[in-house]
Parts: C-alpha cells; sequence; structure tokens
C-alpha cells in the first residue's frame, strides 16, 4: 500500500514537472515577442513564480525539506525586483517611445509631436498619455 | 532513471500530495497560456498573477502534506500568505505603470473610465469624495 502512494507521488512529480517546463516555455515567448515593456516585466514575474514552483516541485520530489528555504527566498526576491520595474516604468523618460505598441501609428510622431512641448526639462511621464477619446 | 521514489507519512499524505501538485501545476500551466493568449496588458497580468498565485499556493500545500513537518508547515504558510499579499501589490503597481507611461488597453474594451483622471503633474487620481474632502492637491 505504501508503493502505490510514492508511485502516485512520482508520476504527479513528472506530470508537475513537464507542465511546469512547458509553462516557462510560453512565458518566455511573451518574454522575447511582449509588444510593451510592462508585458515583458508581466512575464518575468511570472517566470521567477515558476522558478520558486519548481524548486518546491524538487523539494518534494527529492524529500529534502531545505529547498523550502530556496523557495521562501526566490519569492522575496521576484516581488522586490517587480516592483523595482515598475518604479522604473513609472519613472523613466517616455519621451524614448519604448514602451508604446510597435504599430507604425502609434509611438514615433506622437512622441516628436509631444517633445518640443512647452513644459521643458521636467515633462512628467503622464504627460505623454494618449487620450482614447481624443 | 529516477531518484529512489520518495513517500511521506502514509498514502492518505501522499494521495492528497500528488493531487496537489498535479493541480498547482495545472494553474501555472493555465497561467502560461493566459500571459501568452490574452490581447492586452491588463487581461495578461490578470492571468499571471491570480492563476500563478494559486498554483504555487498548491504546491506549498502540498508540500505540508507531504513532509508532515511543523517547521517546513510554518515556513509552507508563512510562503503562502507572503505570496498572497505581495501578488496584487506588484501587479497593481505594474498596471498603474503601464497606465501612466502610455500602454493603452485592448481597442474592444469599450470606454477607458480613467481617461483623464489622473493628474498630470502628482499622478493622483482625480474624482473620489474622500479627496475632494482632503483637497491636498496643491
Amino acid at each position: 500500500m505504501t508503493e502505490f502512494g510514492a508511485t502516485c507521488l512520482a508520476w504527479s512529480a513528472t506530470f508537475g514537472y513537464w507542465a511546469l517546463i512547458a509553462a516557462f516555455a510560453l512565458s518566455l515567448v511573451r518574454l522575447v515577442k511582449g509588444p510593451t515593456l510592462p508585458d515583458r516585466i508581466v512575464a518575468l514575474d511570472l517566470m521567477t513564480v515558476l522558478a520558486t514552483a519548481f524548486t518546491v516541485l524538487l523539494a518534494i520530489d527529492n524529500g529534502e525539506g531545505h529547498f523550502i528555504d530556496v523557495a521562501l527566498a526566490l519569492g522575496l526576491v521576484s516581488f522586490l525586483a517587480t516592483v523595482g520595474f515598475a518604479r522604473y516604468v513609472m519613472t523613466r523618460d517616455v519621451t524614448s517611445a519604448a514602451n508604446l505598441p510597435a504599430s507604425p501609428s502609434s509611438g514615433l510622431p506622437q512622441s516628436l509631436a509631444q517633445a518640443p512641448s512647452p513644459e521643458g526639462a521636467d515633462a512628467s511621464p503622464s504627460s505623454a498619455r494618449e487620450k482614447p477619446d481624443a | 532513471m529516477r531518484l529512489p521514489l520518495q513517500q511521506g507519512k502514509s498514502p492518505m499524505h501522499d494521495l492528497l500530495a500528488s493531487l496537489l501538485i498535479v493541480i498547482g501545476a495545472f494553474l501555472c500551466l493555465s497561467a502560461a497560456v493566459g500571459l501568452v493568449r490574452f490581447p492586452d496588458i491588463y487581461s495578461r497580468m490578470h492571468a499571471a498573477s491570480k492563476a500563478g498565485t494559486l498554483g504555487i499556493g498548491c504546491l506549498f500545500l502540498a508540500a505540508i502534506f507531504h513532509f508532515a513537518d511543523i517547521e517546513i508547515a510554518i515556513l509552507c504558510i508563512l510562503a503562502i500568505a507572503f505570496f498572497m499579499l505581495t501578488a496584487p501589490v506588484s501587479a497593481h503597481l505594474l498596471a498603474r505603470a503601464a497606465y501612466r507611461s502610455g500602454v493603452k488597453s485592448w481597442a474592444r474594451d469599450g470606454v477607458d473610465q480613467l481617461a483623464g483622471r489622473y493628474d498630470e503633474t502628482d499622478g493622483r487620481l482625480a474624482g473620489h469624495a474622500f479627496e475632494n474632502d482632503l483637497s491636498t492637491k496643491n
């Protein structure tokens, strides 16, 4: 009867490994082709969560309880990384137009029209936001 | 091919742990599918933060049931609480930063009710009653 539980655990761990590998590959797709910078940041956030899940699964599959510490530390670091990236997105110069979608209609002409605005040096990041109903 | 088979305290622990592993890994996979398939940044963030958090919570629960050890259980409950607390915070920060830096939502999303309501200089959201009462804008 104990053999049954161990076999069940081994099969589900194998399924979990392959599901997490597939999820990693899918979020890598979004990381490469995400049209804006926040898309890539969301993909990185999910990838750190998936790495944490992989660590927990390794801990269960190897019977090694110390890997849980690694997972906890990785979760802490991933939260700090996401907050840092969000601060970076909010405070950087948006006239570089790198965060706008890559379609040719938006992006460069709008940012060029925004660049010689009379606000001068202290152009806030929100000043270049497009009004959707304009 | 594999290491020697691991087993927990009882077959019931093993069964519960393997069920939670399957559910958690499937939720992580569905988070990644949503990240690829959804149309704009805000819905992608919805998929990644919610399903990812639930999936990793299930995996930590599986670790609790597999090890059946009080120290590891405390650590795992701490980790679950931490993920549940920080995932909405980071998703909200990222969505706010994305909106303020000009990332548009899906074209078929309808009306953008936040349009023009962020203050241009200090980034506060205007129009709520408590802000009109406090009148902290200068």
